[in-house]
């Protein structure tokens, strides 16, 4: 009690060494100030990095395409006098688009150089005497195969290809005709062959043709003889029955079984080549109520694109109906203002084309994005012919005999808004739908990029991990946090955050090569365990509660839990063992086929359900962590206060502590959340990467996360799949960008509402 | 220790407090210690504390800090159940039985000896939810009985004329004082028999102070105060009996007034003329 008195020592805060101390700790101090402003500017400035790296990936996507005189040596290439004599029946480029070829009505094949005219080579096709060019087709763009038919009922099928050499290092590319039928026409028609149209592929080809309503098909068979080399070709013959339709235009399918006619006016016919009982039409349509002005196929020779005079050009594909028949089913139009398209250029690598109008309006469009990309006058008044190169990097335009090369950027046109998110009705499809599909093993596919499957993939993984591991976590820390004993919860909250370190392939390894074998056959068993466990505890709990106190009271408060380690391995057990009898008694069979047979539901072995329970785990650690801190953080004074009013400590956690820590287990849901959102391995290797938009939870899915994994060693950069891929990354970083921001926002406001404690 | 000391002492006369002649052994009990021992792992806070709380008085517990005055406190409602490591022996008696019996039911016992804390603590909803809380627990559903013992309750720790306006808004804008009085009216809501203050005053401004004695003035014609102060002239203005601790024991009990002015204890002597604490 009674106090000595020291003399306190003498303190002298301004010698020197106390000066330069303080400077020294100023120094520090600054330092420490600046060292962490950085650290942290830094990482802003990262994540907006990403973030812009992504949109300067993906913005290239939604630019629309534009053109302008063709430039060479930066000069603008003059349009020059159209190469050759006669009509131009057909023009088109090399793949380079060095060369031109134009196809004239008198028989001839000329080649010229795109940049001034000059004709390289030109070839006379063996047009018969006495007889006129009457008719053109072509197979397809892609292929380069085209038809001449002659006025005495002849026709000829050529092929355009290019040879490139490189004398001196430099690239010369020659062009050459080839005749892939044989140098000599081929008699298809009695009559003079006014329309024509030719299809097939390798060594069996079909050429249509004739007059308007008398039509002839002539199949022709190449044989190659292995002792001589020679290629011979045979013919056969036969009239096509009358179809009540004067064709103006045929075309021909690549599998040759179906048969497009148009006729005057709007008309359109439909022919089954292969019908029972010989070829017969099947559709007549009125296509349009103006005049078709063009008639072609798509790359792949599926799509009918039917322009006309009203400026509207219109795709039209088949469509098995319910009565299982194949109908010409008009699927998308593309309007062009209101004047007419006067002509129409196929793109030879991608589902689109360009139109020109009467009045030289351009347009490009692309049909499964159903986006027009760019539509500009370009010339005055029509135009006799556009031709595209075969990479859609050019353009050639005819017009009162003189042709111009223009320029073309239009990189991606296959993707628009409605492409990615809508239903969008691809060739040979029943309906329009969400479908990812981004190769195929045909050259003439239609890669399907709609971001849906895997946007709702990603959430439907989320949900059923979510679902799984949510509850799970946040029992378990309100269990931790608030009535363990503090002995056991520091023992039992570290091993739970030891296992967030456990690296998710090696959890998705577990997932997809042991668990999901294990509940495919276990399938009953999984479900009786999540009926019996629930129900044993409480059984269980109840019975405890009325057990005698001379038993109760050999556990101490706060251990009672560990008395459930034995309960669960044992209701677990049970469910396992009776599982094969129950699901024998009420399906007759095991689970997964009466999920399959009755239920119609498809049971794929890697699963939502194995997805939910293994990400599941993933995610509890976080949940878990930041929950059990934010009801741990709950000022004691505040459930004293609950207690002491008389509340039970359940209802001190409900009313009180819950309320009161909502912000930090709102956060850690969300946390939780955007983990299930991003997390990758594990769905990667337990989800079987099906695009497949079903919330049925025995199915399987594909994520954005997986997605990208997957396909980005596949994707070409800087092609439109690789450019999809950032959209994918980018969609997924805003998606947790916004739940993040939503779950910071909600954190604020619940914390603004229980802070000041 | 000398006779000018007791100068400085509390010159009770000049408190207003009713003149009735007190006497410890008339009183009703409301509570009864019997032999309370008290550990804190290996170090005994309580050695064996025996003495009884009279029925509708006030009891002040006076002590220096660690005296366990406020631990001796908490037993009274088994607040010290929630300590980690902390050991009982011994009985305390609330009607005939024994509240450390593991029959008890622990929420029923701590809405009968109801209890305020140092600080304030009302929970982060309205006015009105607070004071509403302890009969919601309770199962009381009836709006018109929560709302009449809400106002009841209010008005008898003197609130209800400063918020009756603003019952919905939250309890945490108020005032400290308020707010302990809200915490006040909240306990006694529910009906206690007994009522635990500890140290309710003492992190509140001295006008605030008032106000919470005044309250406690009113309070003891219902119910069992018993009050944790180190505040002297508090014990001295607000209790009707005062219990001295020291070092775990408790050193004298007896009539506020004789107490401070007549002390049996040496101790206690040095403790109220400030010689320590």
């Amino acid at each position: 009690m009674s106090k000595d008195n020291i003399a306190s020592a003498e303190l002298d805060f301004n010698t020197p060494s106390a000066k330069r101390n303080r400077s020294i700790r100023a120094l520090k101090d600054k330092f420490a100030s600046v060292g962490i402003a950085f650290g942290g500017i830094s990482v802003i400035v990262a994540i907006l990095l990403i973030f812009f790296y992504l949109l300067y990936e993906v913005a290239p996507l939604f630019e629309s395409a534009d053109i302008e005189r063709w430039q060479e040596n930066n000069q603008q290439v003059a349009p020059y006098s159209v190469p050759g004599e006669g009509k131009t029946l057909y023009l088109t480029m090399e793949e380079q688009a060095e060369i031109g070829l134009r196809i004239t009505d008198s028989g001839q094949l000329v080649f010229f150089n795109t940049l001034n005219g000059d004709v390289i080579k030109q070839e006379s096709l063996n047009v018969p005497a006495g007889a006129t060019v009457t008719s053109f087709a072509i197979a397809s763009e892609y292929s380069g195969i085209f038809a001449l038919g002659f006025s005495n009922g002849e026709a000829i099928v050529f092929k355009q290809t290019y040879k490139s050499t490189y004398p001196d290092g430099i690239r010369v590319i020659t062009p050459e005709v080839a005749y892939p039928l044989g140098t000599a026409p081929i008699s298809i028609s009695e009559g003079p062959v006014e329309v024509l149209a030719l299809n097939g592929s390798e060594d069996e080809w079909t050429i249509v043709g004739g007059q308007r309503s008398k039509l002839t098909a002539t199949d022709v068979t190449l044989s190659l003889n292995i002792i001589t080399d020679e290629v011979s070709a045979e013919t056969n013959t036969f009239t096509l029955p009358n179809m009540n339709i004067p064709a103006k235009k045929l075309l021909l399918m690549p599998d040759r079984s179906w048969m497009m006619i148009a006729s005057d006016g709007g008309k359109l016919g439909i022919v089954n080549m292969k019908a029972e009982g010989g070829p017969a039409i099947t559709q007549l349509i009125e296509a349009t109520t103006g005049n078709i002005t063009s008639f072609e196929m798509l790359l792949g020779g599926n799509s009918l694109l039917i322009s006309d005079d009203l400026g509207v050009t219109s795709q039209w594909f088949l469509v098995r109906n319910d009565k299982n028949q194949w109908v010409m089913t008009k699927v998308r139009s593309f309007e062009n203002g209101k004047a007419a398209v006067s002509s129409i250029s196929i793109e030879h690598r991608r589902k689109g084309f360009v139109t020109i109008s009467e009045q030289g309006q351009l347009s490009f469009y692309s049909t499964t994005a159903h986006r027009t990309s760019l539509s500009a006058a370009i010339i005055d008044g029509n135009a006799d012919m556009i031709a595209l190169a075969p990479r859609s990097n050019a353009l050639l335009v005819e017009q009162n005999n003189q042709l111009s090369l223009w320029a073309i950027h239009n990189e991606h046109p296959e993707i628009s808004w409605s492409a990615i998110w809508e239903k969008v009705w691809y060739e040979g499809y029943e309906e329009p739908e969400y479908t990812w599909q981004s190769s195929a093993s045909t050259n003439d596919f239609e890669p399907k990029y709609s971001l849906m499957p895997l946007a709702f993939g990603t959430l439907k993984a989320a949900f059923y991990a979510m679902l799984f591991g949510t509850p799970l976590a946040i029992c378990g820390a309100i269990y931790t946090a608030y009535f363990m004993v503090p002995a056991m919860r520091r023992k039992v909250k570290p091993f739970i955050e030891l296992m967030e370190a456990l690296p998710t392939v090696i959890l998705g390894f577990l997932a997809g090569l042991w668990l999901a074998p294990f509940m495919e056959v276990n399938l009953a068993g999984i479900f009786v365990t999540l009926l019996v466990l629930p129900a044993a505890i409480i059984v269980f709990a109840y019975a405890w509660s009325g057990a005698p106190k001379a038993i109760r009271y050999l556990i101490p408060d706060g251990w009672d839990a560990a008395l459930l380690v034995p309960v669960i391995i044992l209701a677990t057990y049970f469910s396992f063992a009776i599982a094969p009898y129950l699901e024998q008694m009420l399906f007759g069979t095991e689970m997964r086929y009466w999920v399959t047979s009755e239920l119609g539901i498809p049971y794929d072995q890697r699963n939502a359900l194995v997805v939910g329970v293994a990400m599941g785990f993933a995610i509890i650690p976080t949940i878990f962590s930041i929950t059990e801190d934010a009801i741990f953080a709950v000022p004691k004074h505040l459930s004293y206060g609950s207690l002491a009013l008389g509340a039970t400590p359940w209802q001190t956690l409900v009313r009180v502590v819950m309320p009161t820590a909502s912000p930090g287990i709102f956060s850690a849901v969300m946390i939780g959340m955007g983990r299930a959102v991003g997390e990758t391995m594990i769905v990667l290797m337990a989800t079987g990467n099906t695009p497949i938009m079903d919330v049925n939870i025995f199915e399987g899915m594909r994520t954005l996360a997986a997605n990208i994994a997957v396909e980005m060693p596949e994707s070409e950069v800087g092609s439109t799949h690789f450019r999809i891929l950032f959209l994918a990354a980018f969609v997924l970083f805003i998606f947790t960008f916004m739940v993040n921001t939503l779950a910071e926002l909600v954190r604020q406001r619940l914390r603004k509402k229980y802070g000041s404690l | 220790m000398t006779s000018e000391a007791k100068t400085h002492a509390i010159d009770i006369s000049s408190l207003k407090r009713d003149n009735r002649i007190l006497n410890l052994e008339e009183e009703t009990l409301a509570l009864e210690v019997k032999d309370l021992k008290l550990c804190y792992g290996d170090n005994e806070a309580l050695h064996g504390i025996n003495m009884f709380i009279p029925k509708n008085r006030v009891t002040a517990f006076i002590g220096p800090s660690g005296c366990g005055k406020s631990t001796l406190l908490r037993c009274f409602n088994r607040m010290n159940d929630l300590v980690d490591d902390c050991h009982i022996t011994g009985q305390i008696l609330l009607d005939e039985d024994n509240i450390y019996d593991r029959s008890v039911d622990i929420a029923e016992l701590r809405r009968r000896v109801g209890m305020v804390f140092q600080k304030p603590n009302p929970f982060p909803k309205s006015i009105y939810e607070n004071v509403a809380y302890g009969l919601r627990i309770q199962g009381v559903t009836k709006k018109r009985v929560i709302d009449e013992t809400v106002e009841w309750a209010l008005k008898s720790a003197a609130l209800w004329d400063e918020v009756k306006d603003r019952l919905h808004e939250s309890a945490l804008g108020m005032s400290g004082g308020q707010q302990q009085r809200l915490v006040i009216a909240r306990t006694i809501a529910v009906k206690p028999e007994v009522l635990l203050l500890d140290e309710p005053a003492s992190a509140l401004d001295p006008i605030s102070t008032l106000k919470i004695e005044e309250l406690i003035h009113e309070l003891k014609k219902d119910f069992t105060i018993v009050i944790v102060t180190h505040n002297m002239q508090q014990a001295a203005r607000v209790s009707d009996y005062t219990a001295f601790m020291y070092m775990g024991d408790l050193i004298e009990f007896g009539v506020t007034d004789t107490l401070f002015t007549n002390p049996e204890k040496k101790q206690t002597e040095d403790y109220i003329t400030g010689r320590y604490g």
